[in-house]
């Protein structure tokens, strides 16, 4: 065949300016038996370029490619670092109540423990009357003397009160 | 800014907390009295929220007043009390009024009312409010010429009014 056409293509391809149609004639050229020993070599390259064309890709490919790429950046499991980064205000509060509560809970029962604040707690229990009636009995005494002895500073105000306008009639 | 506002959050839900755990049942005695409860000289009365519950109950005939009128008057304002502690002493009457007006805190129990007769019996009335009611009524009574030192803390939603009316009905 026409070697120095041929010579001159493959010159053109690998300084990569042949057109497409060029390149199918080299391909069409080396599918062919080659006889030019110089031109072997180049006949591997090319039929390995034709065979590679034929493959066809499955249906859908760029499709799932895509999709397993997308699932990859959404459900990627989060490295341990990343969860504490997301966590750490959430740590930092929750670290702030537990120091607060049991910082009151030391200061409450400190104070209960306290001898200057006086023993325990009273046991009030052992003072309380023995029936429900006689409780009411003694509410009724209890809540009678303080009405009888509001009663009494109110209308001894009352008195002061009148007896200063008496005053103040005379004086007039 | 933003990020002090949880921290602040946080502070003042702790705050809320610890004063109302605080609150629940606060009494006067237990705050300044726990000496004379355990002290042999004073006789000590306690009136629990669980009696009081159970005035309701009871038949108001145990009462033995004068008419139903009068009764009503007492259990209108037992309706209202959680608790009802008393403290008197025969002994060293003087002494104590002045030791217990000294350890009331002011700041938080406003005197209502102080009486002083001409025999040197004395009276105070001590409130503690919250929210603007009155959540406990102290009644201090003693002074020089007294015979009794009488001390009693009304803890519940009391209403003056009603205590002044119950000495009216009663004097009827």
């Amino acid at each position: 065949m026409n070697n120095p056409f041929i010579r001159e293509l493959l010159d053109k391809y690998f300084r990569g300016e042949t057109t497409l149609e060029e390149e199918k004639t080299l391909r069409e050229f080396f599918s062919r038996d080659v006889a030019d020993p110089d031109l072997k070599p180049y006949q591997e390259l090319f039929s390995f370029f034709q065979i590679e064309q034929l493959q066809q890709p499955s249906e859908g490919l760029e499709e799932r490619f895509f999709e397993q790429l997308s699932k990859r950046e959404t459900s990627e499991p989060k490295r341990p670092e990343a969860i504490l980064r997301t966590l750490r205000p959430w740590l930092v509060r929750a670290a702030m109540v537990a120091f607060l509560l049991i910082g009151s809970w030391w200061i409450y029962t400190r104070n209960e423990m306290n001898p200057a604040t006086e023993t325990a707690a009273i046991d009030w229990s052992k003072y309380e009357p023995e029936t429900p009636e006689e409780a009411l009995r003694i509410t009724k005494e209890a809540l009678g003397k303080a009405s009888r002895h509001l009663n009494k500073g109110t209308s001894m105000a009352m008195e002061e009160m009148n007896l200063m306008g008496e005053m103040g009639k005379v004086l007039h | 800014m933003l990020r002090i506002k949880p921290v602040l959050f946080t502070l003042l839900l702790a705050g809320i907390a610890l004063s109302a755990a605080a609150q629940t049942d606060a009494n006067a005695i237990d705050k300044y009295f726990q000496q004379y409860v355990n002290d042999n000289r004073f006789s000590v009365v306690y009136i629990s929220p669980k009696l009081f519950q159970m005035f309701g109950k009871l038949d108001v005939g145990v009462l033995d007043m004068d008419n139903d009128t009068e009764a009503q008057a007492v259990m209108d304002m037992i309706k209202d009390l959680r608790g009802l502690r008393i403290l008197t002493t025969d002994e060293n009457v003087a002494e104590f009024y002045k030791e217990a007006k000294a350890k009331i805190n002011t700041k938080e129990y406003e005197t209502l009312m102080t009486v002083r007769e001409k025999d040197g019996n004395q009276v105070e009335f001590l409130v503690r409010e919250a929210d603007n009611k009155i959540a406990e009524l102290l009644l201090l009574a003693g002074g020089p010429g007294a015979d009794e030192f009488v001390l009693m803390s009304f803890v519940g939603l009391l209403d003056l009014n009603k205590i002044s009316r119950l000495a009216k009905e009663m004097e009827k």
